[in-house]
């Protein structure tokens, strides 16, 4: 396939004041190319190019001729005829001088600084010196049209509706002139119904095939026709018209020899492709080229004109407004110009291909087109063949847009697959592409066999450490967009030692390791290395030069094979060359064949040569044993297959295979061809042979001796254009990896399947054993096929603008880069399967893909497709798919996500459609939960949402808030917090239905990241229910009796952010007085569902996870564990306690003997601590209460009395000194509030209270920090047990003075007291027996414990109190925005 | 005994990314019963970087270190018992992180196996992976094992470094502080944070993605040849140089011209052997056009993906130029007017051309492309195999 690269190049002619470029023409071998002008012809060199001659008439001869018209080659290039205005034929001889050798013989200067420097400035192509040695003109009665030539002669179309033939010479050859009028035409070649012309008409195009024997003319009145004869000389008598039927407005055509399709151009910017029908000999549509709307959506006017690429593999067409594209043989178009982003002038009028005539240069490499500035056609003529209005239309005053790069000749680089040339590499599945001088590949994998296998070595590995060492963080490669592999090409140039004398490049060969690939020219070959990054050429250039690569190139095992013509012996050979040895002929294995070789294919170690004779010959191939360097050629089998095809040049294909129409059991029996079973399997291959697009079959049985016999052919499709059969079966996939792919242009992909019979079942007779699917394909060009992975890999256009150099020249176009495509096609296999009963082929195939990483995806795509189609049908269907596909899905574990993930991409209508089919959502929801799938459950959520009243919403919702809860997905749980209250109470009681569609829009991308679940509900909250949200606090403040609400994280969408601050103040007032039956069902049942999970988190003691509850969900914990202070927050077990603390935390034990070298160094700095701070002990009851709702809300900010404390200055050194002596190890907040507030407290660059000995084991810091918030959280919230089991773990001394004075100052301080008192005993008789490591610390807190005993008894400190008091009382003062703005300095 | 290595991102590291890899030991003899097992004493690794340079070229003082010959140490036969990992190995190590103990004593059974995991961050200011002419600088990351009573046996796994001078991925964390804001100690971090590898591509990213044209005016003493357009001057490894050549500008007809894109590879001065040191040049990828006919054309010019990016160290400076060849038309070819005889005229193309050919060099910097994408070119093993 045929791609354009980069930007066009354009000519300069070596004339003055020249004329405008009419046509190009290259000639047979495409080496010369002849560019027309209104006044002159010149010939040009393709490689390289420059203008070889060029002959200009004098404007008497311009005025008396007219000017050049057309161009048209003799077929051995040694003349040219040039047609002119004024009805004359100039025949130019053309001849080649002998005294020169080349023109440009470049001659250095004597100065030896100006002379060339590197070797490829030397350029060894000879131009050739050609001369016209003769020129005569012949006038042509009637004016002429067109001219084609045949065989020998020249055929002229002219006005007056004849059609002469004219030798070379001049003259003409009367007897083997045509007259339209008495040619009869008829529909097929059944010459009795056939009727001459009675209208006027002439032959404006003419084109000759010999291959399809005979003439694709179009007429004047826009019919087109095939001519005919019986005779190869095209007797008139026996000439015969056949109309291309159903198209009365064609413009232009172009015939493809090798697959024989005569294709037309028409008004309506459309093309049309005929075949012959053998057995009626008529014109038969095989497809039509329709511009698709997502390209263009427009039409670009007539088409005017087509060419095949040299190998019949693509056809450019153009349109008269501008505009070029590619169209694959049976009609897919590869690429169109009109879709490039033209930057800011992207109009179609101002399209700067505005191209006249074109034509192939040397191997497709280049497109040489004549852009002409002034456009044939804007639109404006012809109306009614544009369905579509283009944009000149309105500006009817307005003159054509010209082109800027107009009268100019440019020549488009382009770049090819190999498989139009070598399809024997159909077998690798390797991507690369084929330039004039490089080589484009795509060696980045897909992904998925990559990522597969890293997987799976992960997976091993991690069973091996099952011993508990802890796994690094494994990431797999990075696959963002921008490193994606998919526009990264390695580009492998070929060496210009090899190009300069070889060029182009016809054949391309890759290995399957994709590391070593070969290159064949005009003549030798040059073979890469990607390991060594080097070249091998041939050592002697005459043997390079002495042989000519034919019929293609293919590795096999280290030997290079080739078919190839040898030039100094004259013989057609098969040769391999081992790729290790030097290049040169010595080492080369040399078989010689009857014929030119035109196509090899191989399989395992069997090769297949196709030869010019039509013979198919079966060599077998063998390393010698003795000499590793050396194979051997052995023949097996020499066919003639000239019944097959009508000339070897239609075949386009051989291959050889395992397959048969029958696929045997999958025990496989030789077809999983391994190197060893392969003698005994090759015997039994089977050639596939594509004949111009036919695909046949042809068997090899045994016959009734015991020899092997090809049985008749079968054919197995029309149309193909190309196959793929996997190299090796995969007994774990055997109907991908046994299947042939046949693809056939706009017809789509066919794929021929297996289908195995059933482990015991008696095969059925009824059903064929092999099953041709065919599916469309609409967004890639296959060009390799990952059979494993279910993936098909093509390459696109792109472009890309730079910035304008000047609007005259090419550089301001689009640069034309390649990027590769690829697409899944498991589903589509799928569906046909199911389509035709035949789900449990698709279960088997399905389950054998389980594992790759779009599996889920392509499920979805099944069900969206046939979803998408059956729901918005119009006719009710008779046989609807869904359910059976449903019920495919159904047996997967991936069922439930993949519904709900098609559900939130399809629109709402169809939801009714879709779940009459799968049930109800609501069991599909609970299914989730009761399978644990949260995270789907969530969006089966949103659906109820839609489909049902917003109770059962909400209930849905509640259950699934519990699940969330209990298995720790803390963000879904913060979702379904805020779409609990995000529903509109009112609404419960409302029918959701009127709403449906416009709560959830359909969502259009076709992939949605797999973890989009979560975010999923935001966005819909967000910006769609969110309305509803602000509806609540602006109509209904008073209503809603909310818990303080959560304060503002990050995270949350704007609409919760807007809500957020009224019901702040709400809540400020009303949490506790309000009373619980004021406030909303749904606001107590969260609160209900959180407060009861919490209270399980805590008599639980798992205090680490309800410090994370608290975090993630922002739950008010301090008013809530003041409420159970006295119920689930108090502590009957302290040592208990103390364990679970050390297990949830990961906390170490204090070590015994560190432990008390650190005691004694603490010792010191405690007792200092106590008696600068024991003013602060005493910590009032009225002011917690006060602060409560404050400090349920700083939830995100741990250090909350620092933070207020620091604001009123009065008090902020005596509180920061007291506070932060505990918290300073919170490196980050320290510093955070010294650089805010400039206040450094000389006690904060004391070091730490409780320095840690490098001896022990670091606790770990994060760790730290959370039993740190932990403590204090407790202390606010005044649970005194848990918070002494807390303190007691990170050895604060302050804390416990904190509590012991709390415990005082509570209001029935003697249980309090008592029961304290009784836990630290607990926890000394612990310590002494089994922790010695606290044994030292809980010594030094002895004086507060004795405090507690004596306090059991009695009670003090009442003054001390009342001092705290007041200092608390400023603090709380300070308004909300203010301590806002500490928390957040940035 | 044996040891694997699995390199977890592939061969290819940015400098200032992780390289992680897995290495398992395992015991693959055969299950027989009673077999003790296989006692390892200890196995440590290391990452090292190795600077060999050519004495011809540079002059280092220490020639003893720097010899394609063997480190000096107590020759790899000796049974000694600490791990070396520069030992035996050419060149001076220019770079060497802490050895990390995987492990002490460990006993292995037949049939069993261990996987620990390595992990080693490539210094910011490594130099690139580099193979010149004089200097060569090479990265191993090397697993040292002992078996109990046996030599100390080495698995070195090579590795590639792409670096780039200058490198900021020190922004990084400072960056996620300000945005997270303190929360509570029970928030996860969550893993969004880029990781060094992410934000040194995105600094490459935005030098080599900014287009600015330049535009050269390309003449020589008898005129102007032509107008050549760069779009950029700094280009990731793997990407196109697109240049365009405009010949209606100039007055001297040009008949060819070739680019090529020349690696400089310079001795700083103290390192010299002599004063006069060339710089060494070496073609990497090359195009070449007879434009004779053309009046706009244009050179794609692909960067391969093996180099090295521009960088520079202490003993040598490498860096890239674009170095032109233009191939000129001293007295022009004569164009063809209009006829004025009747029969009109012929024109040829000359059969010699007299020509003059001058150079040009154009600097340009190369930076590192994603290591997965530099992995592609470099034959470097995922999985390294060796005896214990």
């Amino acid at each position: 396939m045929y791609y354009p690269v980069g930007w066009p190049r354009m000519l300069s002619l070596p004339q003055e004041s020249g004329t405008d470029p009419i046509r190009v023409s290259a000639n047979r071998d495409r080496i010369l190319v002849a560019l027309l002008t209104q006044d002159s012809i010149l010939i040009w060199y393709a490689k390289p190019c420059v203008p070889i001659i060029s002959h200009r008439r004098s404007p008497q001869s311009v005025s008396e001729l007219g000017t050049n018209l057309l161009v048209c080659w003799r077929p051995d290039s040694s003349m040219i005829a040039v047609a002119t205005s004024g009805g004359h034929i100039i025949f130019y001889n053309l001849v080649v001088l002998t005294d020169l050798k080349s023109l440009y013989e470049q001659e250095d200067p004597t100065n030896q600084a100006l002379r060339r420097e590197s070797a490829e400035l030397y350029f060894k192509e000879n131009v050739p010196p050609l001369v016209f040695s003769q020129a005569f003109e012949v006038p042509i009665p009637g004016g002429i049209t067109d001219m084609a030539s045949i065989r020998d002669d020249l055929m002229i179309a002219t006005e007056d509706g004849h059609i002469l033939r004219y030798l070379w010479d001049g003259q003409v050859n009367r007897d083997y002139c045509l007259d339209l009028r008495r040619i009869p035409f008829c529909v097929d070649q059944q010459v009795l119904r056939a009727v001459p012309l009675v209208e006027e008409a002439h032959v404006t195009s003419l084109s000759y095939s010999p291959l399809l024997g005979g003439f694709a003319i179009v007429l004047s009145d826009g019919r087109a026709a095939f001519l005919v004869a019986n005779t190869l000389k095209f007797d008139p008598n026996s000439v015969q018209g056949i109309w291309a039927g159903g198209v009365e407005d064609v413009t232009c055509t172009a015939l493809n020899h090798k697959y024989r399709l005569i294709a037309f151009g028409r008004q309506n910017s459309q093309g049309v492709v005929f075949s012959i029908d053998e057995s009626t000999g008529g014109l038969e549509m095989s497809h039509q080229l329709i511009l698709p709307t997502k390209d263009y959506p427009g039409c670009p006017g007539p088409v005017t004109a087509l060419r095949w690429t040299p190998d019949s593999t693509s056809l450019a067409l153009v349109w008269a407004v501008g505009g070029f594209s590619i169209w694959s043989t049976f009609g897919t178009m590869i690429m169109c110009s009109l879709g490039w982003d033209h930057g800011a002038t992207d109009n179609i009028s101002k399209s700067p291909y505005n191209i006249q005539d074109m034509d192939w240069s040397a191997e497709g490499y280049q497109m040489w087109v004549v852009n002409s500035t002034t456009r044939q056609f804007t639109g404006k003529k012809d109306k009614e063949f544009c369905p579509f209005p283009s944009e000149t239309e309105k500006e009817e005053e307005k003159p054509d847009f010209s082109s800027h790069l107009g009268d100019n000749v440019l020549v488009i680089p382009f770049v090819k697959s190999p498989l139009t040339v070598n399809p024997a590499m159909a077998a690798n599945d390797q991507l690369y592409l084929q330039g004039e001088d490089r080589l484009y590949i795509n060696t980045g994998d897909t992904g998925v066999s990559q990522k597969k296998e890293a997987l799976d070595k992960i997976g091993s590995i991690i069973n091996d450490m099952a011993d508990g060492t802890p796994l690094p963080d494994f990431n797999p490669p990075p696959s963002n967009h921008q490193s994606s592999h998919t526009k990264q090409w390695t580009i492998v140039s070929i060496p210009h030692a090899y190009i300069s004398s070889s060029w182009p490049i016809r054949y391309t060969a890759c290995d399957s390791t994709g590391h070593w690939m070969a290159v064949a020219g005009r003549t030798g070959l040059a073979y890469y290395n990607d390991h060594s990054k080097k070249w091998k050429l041939f050592g002697n250039e005459t043997q390079e030069k002495d042989f000519i690569v034919t019929g293609g190139v293919l590795w096999w095992k280290d030997f290079l094979v080739i078919g190839c013509f040898n030039i100094s012996a004259n013989r057609d050979e098969v040769r391999l060359y081992p790729r290790e040895a030097r290049l040169e002929n010595a080492y080369c294995t040399i078989e010689e064949v009857d014929a030119q070789v035109l196509l090899l294919n191989r399989l395992g170690d069997r090769l297949v040569v196709y030869c010019a004779n039509s013979h198919i010959s079966l060599y077998q191939l063998t390393l010698d044993e003795s000499n590793p360097m050396l194979a051997i050629l052995s023949k097996v089998q020499d066919v003639d297959a000239s019944a097959l095809s009508i000339h070897p040049a239609c075949v386009v294909s051989i291959t050889l295979t395992h397959l048969k129409t029958e696929a045997r059991q999958r025990s496989g029996e030789g077809r999983d061809s391994t190197d060893r079973s392969i003698s005994s399997a090759d015997d039994s291959a089977s050639l596939i042979m594509n004949v111009s697009g036919k695909l046949v079959l042809i068997q090899r049985e045994r016959g009734s001796g015991d020899e092997m016999l090809y049985s008749p052919p079968t054919v197995l499709a029309g149309s193909c254009e190309q196959v793929w059969l996997p190299a090796t079966a995969n007994r774990e996939k055997p109907h991908l990896t046994l299947a042939l792919w046949l693809y056939c242009g706009a017809a789509g992909m066919r794929v021929w399947l297996p289908l195995f019979p059933r482990e015991g079942e008696s095969s059925h007779a009824f059903m064929a054993r092999r099953i041709m699917l065919h599916f469309p394909l609409n967004n890639i060009y296959p060009l390799a096929i990952l059979f494993e992975d279910a993936l098909m890999l093509g390459v696109e256009n792109d472009t890309q603008l730079f910035p304008e150099t000047s609007s005259s020249s090419p550089s301001s176009l689009p640069f034309c880069t390649l990027q590769r495509v690829s697409e899944v096609y498991l589903q589509q296999l799928l569906r046909q399967l199911i389509r035709r009963n035949l789900g449990q082929h698709a279960w088997e195939i399905a389950s054998s893909c389980s594992k790759l990483p779009y599996f889920q995806h392509s499920l979805e795509l099944l069900l969206h497709s046939v979803l998408e189609e059956e729901a918005t049908s119009k006719d009710p269907i008779p046989d609807a798919l869904l359910p059976s596909v449903v019920d495919f899905i159904r047996s997967f574990p991936v069922y439930r996500e993949t519904v709900v993930r098609c559900t939130r991409k399809t629109e709402v209508a169809l939801w009714p459609y879709l779940f009459a089919a799968v049930g109800s959502p609501k069991d599909l929801f609970s299914d989730c939960l009761e399978m644990g799938e949260l995270n789907t459950a969530s969006s089966y959520l949103l659906v109820l949402q839609s489909l049902e009243p917003a109770s059962v919403a909400r209930q849905h919702a509640t259950q699934l808030l519990d699940a969330a809860l209990d298995s720790g997905h803390w963000k879904l749980a913060k979702e379904l917090i805020r779409f609990l209250r995000a529903i509109d109470p009112d609404e419960c009681e409302e029918l959701a239905s009127p709403r449906m569609s416009q709560i959830l829009p359909p969502f259009s991308s076709p992939v949605s990241p797999p973890h989009a679940e979560v975010e999923d509900l935001s966005l819909v909250l967000g910006t769609l229910v969110g309305p509803r949200t602000r509806s609540i606090s602006i109509n209904q403040p008073p209503k809603t009796g909310s818990p303080p609400d959560p304060p503002i994280h990050p995270t949350l969408s704007r609409s919760a952010s807007e809500k957020g601050p009224k019901l702040k103040r709400m809540s400020n007032s009303s949490s506790h007085n309000t009373s619980r039956d004021a406030g909303t069902a749904e606001e107590f049942f969260i609160d209900v569902i959180l407060a009861r999970h919490a209270r399980k988190l805590l008599t639980a003691g798992k205090m680490a996870d309800l410090g994370t509850f608290q975090a993630n969900l922002e739950y008010p914990l301090v008013s809530w564990l003041r409420r159970e202070q006295h119920r689930a927050g108090q502590v009957d077990d302290f040592v208990w306690a103390v364990k679970m603390i050390h297990q949830d935390f990961d906390w170490p034990w204090p070590g015994d003997s560190g432990g008390r070298s650190r005691a004694d160094q603490g010792n010191a700095l405690v007792e200092d601590n106590m008696r600068q701070l024991y003013i602060d002990t005493g910590v009032p009851r009225q002011h917690i209460q006060m602060d409560s709702g404050y400090l349920s809300q700083g939830g995100a900010r741990p250090v909350r009395q620092s933070d207020l404390s620091l604001l009123s200055e009065q008090t902020v050194d005596a509180m920061l000194r007291m506070r932060d002596r505990p918290l300073d190890q919170r490196s980050v907040r320290s510093e955070d509030l010294g650089s805010v507030c400039g206040v450094q407290s000389p006690t904060l660059a004391s070091p730490p209270t409780f320095p840690v000995t490098p001896k022990e084991a670091d606790p770990p810091p994060k760790a730290k920090a959370k039993l740190n918030y932990m403590l204090n959280l407790l202390l606010e919230a005044e649970c005194l047990e848990w918070a002494t089991c807390f303190a007691i773990i990170l050895q604060d001394v302050m804390a416990i003075i904190r509590i012991v004075n709390a415990a005082r100052s509570t209001s029935d301080s003697d249980t309090v007291v008592a029961r304290l008192h009784q836990g630290f005993l607990q926890l000394n008789s612990f310590a002494s027996s089994s922790s010695p490591g606290y044994r030292t610390f809980l010594a030094s807190i002895q004086p507060q414990v004795d405090s507690l005993a004596s306090l059991a008894m009695g009670s003090g400190g009442e003054e001390q109190v009342g001092q705290e008091m007041n200092v608390y009382g400023v603090s709380t003062a300070i308004p909300r925005s203010l301590s806002r703005s500490v928390s957040d300095p940035g | 005994m044996e040891v694997v290595c699995d390199l977890m991102k592939g061969p290819v590291y940015l400098a200032g990314e992780e390289v992680t890899c897995l290495i398992t030991f395992s015991n693959n003899s055969k299950k027989t019963l009673g077999d003790a097992g296989v006692v390892l004493a200890w196995a440590s690794s290391q990452l090292n970087c190795f600077c060999t340079v050519s004495d011809s070229k540079v002059a280092i003082l220490d020639k003893s270190v720097t010899r394609k010959s063997s480190n000096p140490g107590h020759g790899p036969q000796s049974q000694q018992t600490s791990f070396q990992p520069t030992a035996g190995e050419a060149g001076l190590s220019v770079l060497s992180t802490p050895t990390k103990i995987l492990f002490c004593d460990l006993t292995l059974h037949p049939g069993e196996r261990r996987t620990y995991s390595y992990t080693e961050t490539v210094p910011h200011t490594a130099s690139p992976t580099y193979r010149g002419t004089s200097v060569k600088y090479s990265y191993k990351v090397t697993i040292g094992t002992q078996r109990l009573n046996c030599q100390t046996s080495m698995l070195r796994v090579p590795i590639r470094v792409l670096s780039i001078a200058g490198c900021m991925a020190d922004s990084g964390p400072g960056e996620r502080e300000d945005r997270l804001g303190p929360s509570s100690p029970f928030m996860e971090e969550e893993g969004v944070g880029d990781s060094p590898a992410d934000l040194i591509m995105q600094a490459v990213q935005d030098i080599t993605s900014k287009r600015r044209a330049s535009y050269f005016n390309i003449a020589n003493s008898r005129g102007k040849v032509c107008k050549f357009c760069l779009y950029k001057r700094s280009y990731r490894l793997g990407e196109d140089i697109v240049g365009t050549f405009d010949f209606t500008a100039g007055s001297v007809q040009c008949v060819q011209y070739s680019v090529s894109l020349q690696l400089r590879e310079g001795i700083e001065q103290e390192y010299r052997v002599k004063e006069d040191q060339q710089d060494k040049l070496v073609t990497h990828s090359k195009h070449h056009e007879v434009c004779l006919g053309f009046s706009n054309s244009h050179m794609v010019l692909p960067i391969p993906l093996q180099l090295a990016p521009s960088f520079s160290t202490p003993i040598c400076s490498v860096s890239y130029i674009l170095h032109f060849e233009f191939v000129t038309s001293v007295s022009g070819t004569a164009k063809q007017p209009v006829p004025e005889e009747e029969g009109g005229s012929e024109w040829q193309g000359p059969s010699k051309v007299d020509i003059e050919t001058m150079v040009w060099d154009l600097p340009i910097t190369l930076y590192p492309t994603y290591p997965n994408h530099a992995a592609q070119a470099s034959q470097l093993q995922h999985r390294i195999v060796g005896p214990v």
